[in-house]
């Protein structure tokens, strides 16, 4: 069969190559580094990295039959063992009698090394950075948190007293009812039960008196431990109580539907709070909201007061 | 993550001098090292026998020791490259240049560079190319070709060039797919489009049109 043009061109082309012999590259300073041909053989270079390395390999003799073994030998089928008898013992008899500084890692000494290695096997400077993360996280985060919390006094005393002047929503009767504290601490507020239906208690005052003027805010969290704010309404400013002064503050809204129980928080502060949002969210997340608002608030913070309540029908 | 693999653990062990390390290390690895420079030696011209691709490999794990493991150490986890393959990197390096101090080159179809460096004595194509079993008609055409393969192949991309290097190599298209880390399927249809860019670089300089 009569040769094509093209395969004549093939064919010469192939012999034009091996005569195209110039020199043979030998390593020179542009060779990539074994890490990266390392790299390029797994298959772990792209872009104009990998672009740099093809140009590379198409020009450089000897880092192509580097490539060129490492990728034949890395895709031998698994499992063959090509290493002739007997080899492998040779190996590690002249190797090991080789070592410059023979360790044993038996005995007690060996033990103690071996685990000194495996400490020192924590990268270190991954380490660093760990320590580094930590002593950031505790300085910014933690620490002034803590600080505040361990340091906060009350600068200003509350005395609270729950009131309740009108009835069950729907017919706004009064059921007449008073409250007591029990020995718990628990306000009890006494119910008399006109109808079946509970649409939450209203009329609710409170009655707060404070040792020096400040603001208030009252929030309420329920028996869920969702809390919300009560008093200022939204866009209204705290309200400012005079120092030794019995101020009624009428809860402007329903609570407690379903059951009243729950607590009225009442934090006395310095300035109006910018975030009220945010403290909401922090008294509904914690167990603990007087120990949060410590922690969040410091010296803002002037005075705290829980209230819990918790109606009780009389019949 | 803040702790080494295996391997890297092991590796530091070695380079500490550990001699269990080392037996787990040459447990490990000989197999693979064997292979590799096996394969640099099979392309040794003249040809070694069995017991240098030994003392290769000997030689190899005692350079690894070297002023105190400094090869060893060289390898960084940090690098994108796994153990297992920097060590065959570093393995058929120094197997070639082990190799080449005996005064044993490797065979290849295709010496590179292709192009003469800054300086280099350039020699006559027309010389390399006059041997018995060339005709003068062809060998006008070759000196054509030559021409032609250092003009096309500084204008191909990186990709097609080594392809065409792996090519004229004579290696088979399985294992340009594994060099390249393409599919066999993506190598036939490089290959493709390579011969019809080269097909067309010759029509435009009217080369098919004057071979012999």
């Amino acid at each position: 069969m009569a040769e094509s043009t093209y395969d004549r061109f093939e064919r010469l082309l192939r012999q034009a190559m091996e005569t195209l012999t110039l020199e043979t590259a030998e390593g020179s300073e542009g060779c990539p580094d074994e890490g990266k041909l390392a790299a390029y053989v797994d298959g772990r270079l792209g872009g104009e990295e990998l672009e740099r390395m093809q140009d590379h390999l198409s020009r450089c003799r000897r880092c192509l039959d580097v490539v060129l073994a490492a990728v034949q030998a890395g895709t031998a089928s698994k499992g063959e063992a090509c290493i002739p008898e007997g080899m492998l013992d040779r190996l590690q008899k002249t190797v090991i009698e080789a070592l410059p500084s023979a360790q044993s890692t038996t005995g007690l000494r060996g033990r103690l090394r071996r685990l000194w290695q495996g400490l020192s096997s924590i990268t270190s400077y991954r380490l660093a950075m760990g320590a580094v993360a930590v002593a950031a996280l505790i300085f910014i985060w933690i620490l002034p948190g803590l600080y505040r919390e361990l340091t906060w006094k009350p600068q200003v005393e509350i005395a609270a007293v729950v009131l309740q002047g009108g009835g069950w929503a729907e017919r706004g009767r009064s059921p007449g009812a008073g409250s007591y504290r029990d020995q718990d601490g628990v306000v009890n507020l006494l119910i008399a039960p006109r109808e079946e239906t509970d649409h939450g208690l209203e009329e609710i005052s409170l009655g707060l008196k404070v040792n020096k003027p400040c603001l208030v805010y009252v929030f309420f969290r329920d028996w869920r431990g969702v809390a919300r704010l009560l008093i200022p309404t939204p866009g209204e400013t705290p309200p400012e109580l005079p120092p030794l002064k019995w101020k009624r503050l009428a809860v402007p809204e329903a609570i407690g539907r379903g059951t009243a129980a729950g607590s009225f928080i009442v934090l006395a502060v310095s300035r109006p709070m910018a975030d009220l949002a945010e403290i909401e969210k922090l008294i509904s997340a914690s167990d603990d909201p007087v120990r949060a608002l410590r922690r969040k608030m410091g010296k803002m913070l002037l005075g705290i007061k829980i209230i819990r309540i918790r109606p009780l029908s009389v019949s | 993550m803040f702790f080494r693999s295996r391997e890297a653990r092991l590796v530091a062990r070695c380079a500490n001098g550990d001699r269990n390390a080392w037996a787990q290390f040459i447990k490990i690895y000989s197999d693979l090292l064997y292979r590799v420079i096996a394969s640099v030696c099979a392309r040794a011209n003249p040809p070694v026998s069995q017991d240098t691709v030994e003392d290769i490999c000997q030689s190899f794990y005692l350079s690894l020791m070297e002023n105190d493991f400094r090869k060893l150490k060289r390898y960084r986890e940090t690098s994108r490259a796994s153990f297992e393959a920097w060590l065959r990197v570093v393995a058929a390096n120094y197997a070639r240049d082990f190799l080449r101090k005996r005064g044993r080159e490797l065979s290849h179809r295709v010496q590179l560079p292709y192009t003469s460096a800054k300086g280099a004595e350039e020699r006559d194509p027309m010389e390399e190319v006059l041997d018995p079993g060339v005709t003068p008609a062809e060998a006008v055409g070759l000196k054509e070709i030559v021409d032609f393969l250092r003009e096309c192949l500084d204008k191909l991309p990186p990709a097609d060039r080594l392809l065409l290097v792996l090519i004229l190599d004579g290696q088979s298209d399985q294992y340009i797919a594994r060099v390249m880390n393409i599919t066999v399927q993506a190598v036939y249809m490089r290959k493709s489009r390579l011969r019809k860019k080269l097909e067309k670089m010759a029509r435009e300089r009217g080369l098919l049109e004057r071979l012999p």
